[in-house]
């Protein structure tokens, strides 16, 4: 089965964005809950895992590569969130860029660990 | 005025040999010396049935020659009654028609008996001992009464205060008797006895014990002699419709005459409730410290024979006033002292003791006008009525210097003394609310960073009333009920203000998510009023460990 590489990044990056959004949308409903915060923080990592072990070249640039766009898409989400009315601790421009930060951070790190996990089982089934 | 009669005497001999047996009761009655009189107007004599009706202008005429004239009109115990004397009036229905009456004692209130059946009333009067010369019964028509033919009425006193009552003043029937140089006074009884009015028996000498007094009316109207005029009153000060601002004292003045003798006092009423009395003409009071509202205003003028008469009402304003006063306060924002807009100090707190046990001045510039402001130490209000200061949760008694109620929270903060307040040190700290301040901690919102927490200070348990640092300064927290969250008391005594307004030098510019972030904020304000966290309470200790060295020294 061919892949290509676009259609697989788009699919973590497809998983990032469920994640987040599924989050979002329990702040509304009140249906947040510790499985949705683990779901949040844990989408980039099982994203990059994904997209690292489907990838047929470039893996680990691949699965590091979400990272970025998962912490602008939260920072953004973050934003809008206030923007229709609701209190963040992350407040203005200021605090998304503080969010941005903190989430590069995490993301970074979850990324780089699922983009290994990716990698490593890849190779380890081709042999 | 009525004519006197010297009873028994030689004088009075030729009238009762001449009169009826109505009269013979008549002269039984003028042994004591009975004084009747009426406040009704003068009028004509009048005799429904003239034939009949000799006792009283007959014997007025007869008994007058005994030349006696007494005081008809007063109503006065002598100086040697005893205090507190109360006898009580009353009249024994014998048989007459259906009338009514009150007799009335010197001030000691009225009765009011009802005779029931026409015919002939007969009164009789039975004195306590200890009434001597000059001591007087007033029988009180109440209600436009009209005696019958053959009337009797039969009026006693008893005592109701432990005082002998020692019988009637003369015995029915015994004519002539009592030539003991007994004085007594009867007057013209003439006139008709048709409105409400007073009759008076009056004895100029003590009568003695026993006697008692009857009188017969054969025919016609029991009658009433001039002279009962009721005084006549008004109230010249304040204007109707007067308005005052308030606090203010009001000037009451009223025009009191009387036609027939003088004006013993005069009582003035606001709205029903008596504000003064005065007994001397001009008759004025002052009225002061009167609040506002809305008031009516009368007058009752009582003369020397006891008739009163109430003025009109006069209607006066007493408006509120706005006025600016400025409250001085000491460093822990306790009221101090009020001054007026003219610098005046209309009220000061001083302190005396240290835990407020010293009551404030309500009027120090001695003017008579009392100014209050319940707040004592910051978050309290002085109950006058319990002496407790009132404190939210709690109360407070400044006499012991502690609250009355022991901490909600227990033993969970501050001290083991739970009913201490400021841990003793009410110098330097205040208890708006009788609760301390709590230290929260929470997840951030709406992106809860992982391994990361949110502080916030929240004070009386409410997350309503909150204070938290951000990235964009203090303010309340964004998120108090957050999940999932822990709060903590804090350790010293508690001072909201101060919190705040140490939080508040926090700047947003300043917020390092990893450095100088909402936990120090928060724990260099408590810091700096007194209060403690311990840091390994801080989220993420040791990594984030509390005050930072220049936090430390910033908060010292």
């Amino acid at each position: 089965m061919t892949r290509s590489l676009p259609r697989i990044w788009a699919g973590g990056m497809a998983i990032i964005v469920a994640a987040q959004l599924a989050w979002f949308l329990s702040l509304g409903t009140q249906t947040f809950s510790q499985t949705l915060f683990a779901l949040l923080w844990a989408s980039s990592g099982i994203a990059a895992f994904f997209v690292s072990f489907l990838s047929p070249r470039g893996k680990v640039a691949m699965g590091l590569s979400l990272a970025v766009p998962a912490a602008m898409l939260i920072a953004l989400l973050n934003y809008g969130y206030q923007l229709i009315g609701h209190a963040s601790d992350f407040p203005g421009l200021r605090g998304a860029m503080l969010l941005f930060a903190i989430a590069l951070a995490w993301n970074g790190a979850i990324c780089g660990i699922g983009t290994a996990a990716g990698y490593l089982l890849s190779r380890t089934g081709k042999r | 005025m009525s004519a006197g009669i010297y009873a028994q005497s030689p004088a009075a001999r030729p009238f009762a040999r001449a009169a009826a047996p109505v009269a013979a009761f008549i002269a039984l009655a003028m042994l004591t010396a009975p004084a009747f009189a009426q406040s009704c107007s003068p009028v004509e004599p009048r005799i429904d049935s003239g034939a009949g009706f000799t006792p009283f202008g007959a014997n007025e005429q007869a008994l007058a020659r005994g030349g006696n004239k007494g005081p008809a009109w007063e109503w006065a115990l002598g100086a040697d009654t005893e205090a507190d004397q109360k006898v009580q009036a009353s009249l024994d229905w014998v048989s007459g028609r259906v009338y009514s009456w009150s007799l009335v004692n010197s001030g000691a209130g009225s009765e009011v008996l009802e005779i029931r059946e026409a015919g002939s009333v007969r009164i009789r009067l039975n004195y306590p001992s200890g009434m001597d010369a000059g001591n007087a019964l007033e029988l009180r028509v109440s209600t436009n009464p009209s005696i019958g033919p053959d009337t009797t009425i039969e009026a006693s006193l008893r005592s109701l205060n432990g005082h002998a009552v020692s019988g009637s003043l003369a015995q029915s029937g015994r004519r002539g008797q009592s030539a003991q140089a007994l004085y007594y006074y009867f007057p013209r009884l003439a006139q008709g006895f048709t409105a409400e009015g007073t009759v008076s028996l009056t004895f100029p000498k003590k009568p003695p014990t026993g006697s008692r007094v009857q009188f017969t009316v054969r025919a016609g109207t029991i009658a009433c002699s001039s002279g009962g005029n009721a005084p006549t009153v008004s109230i010249t000060d304040p204007a109707p419709g007067g308005v005052f601002s308030a606090p203010t004292t009001v000037t009451v003045t009223a025009d009191a005459q009387d036609s027939d003798g003088t004006v013993a006092r005069v009582d003035f009423f606001a709205s029903g409730a008596p504000i003064g009395t005065d007994r001397a003409s001009p008759f004025t009071i002052a009225w002061a410290n009167v609040q506002a509202g809305a008031y009516s205003l009368t007058a009752v003028a009582t003369d020397n024979e006891g008739l009163q008469t109430t003025s009109a009402a006069v209607p006066i304003t007493v408006n509120a006033v706005k006025a600016l006063y400025f409250i001085h306060v000491d460093h822990l924002n306790t009221p101090r002292l009020i001054a007026d807009s003219a610098q005046k100090t209309v009220w000061r707190w001083d302190q005396a003791e240290p835990f407020g046990n010293n009551p404030a001045d309500e009027d120090p510039d001695g003017d008579g006008i009392a100014f209050s402001l319940p707040q004592r130490f910051p978050g309290q209000y002085y109950d006058a009525e319990t002496l407790l200061h009132y404190n939210y949760f709690r109360e407070y008694e400044a006499d012991v210097g502690r609250y009355v109620e022991s901490d909600p929270i227990g033993l969970r903060g501050k001290s083991l003394n739970t009913y201490a307040y400021v841990n003793g040190n009410s110098l330097k700290f205040v208890d708006t609310l009788g609760l301390e301040a709590e230290v929260c901690i929470r997840p951030f919102h709406p992106v809860p960073v992982p391994a990361a927490r949110h502080c916030f200070v929240r004070f009386n348990k409410d997350d309503s009333d909150t204070f938290s640092y951000d990235p964009e300064g203090t303010h309340s927290d964004p998120a108090p009920g957050w999940w999932p969250k822990s709060c903590k008391p804090t350790t010293g005594p508690e001072n909201d203000d101060c919190i705040k307004r140490e939080m508040a030098k926090c700047k947003g510019e300043d917020y390092d998510f990893t450095g100088n972030n909402c936990c120090h904020c928060a724990e260099r304000a408590l810091r700096a009023c007194g209060l403690k966290f311990p840091a390994r309470g801080w989220p993420n200790w040791p990594v984030n460990p509390g005050p930072l060295p220049h936090e430390r020294s910033a908060a010292q």
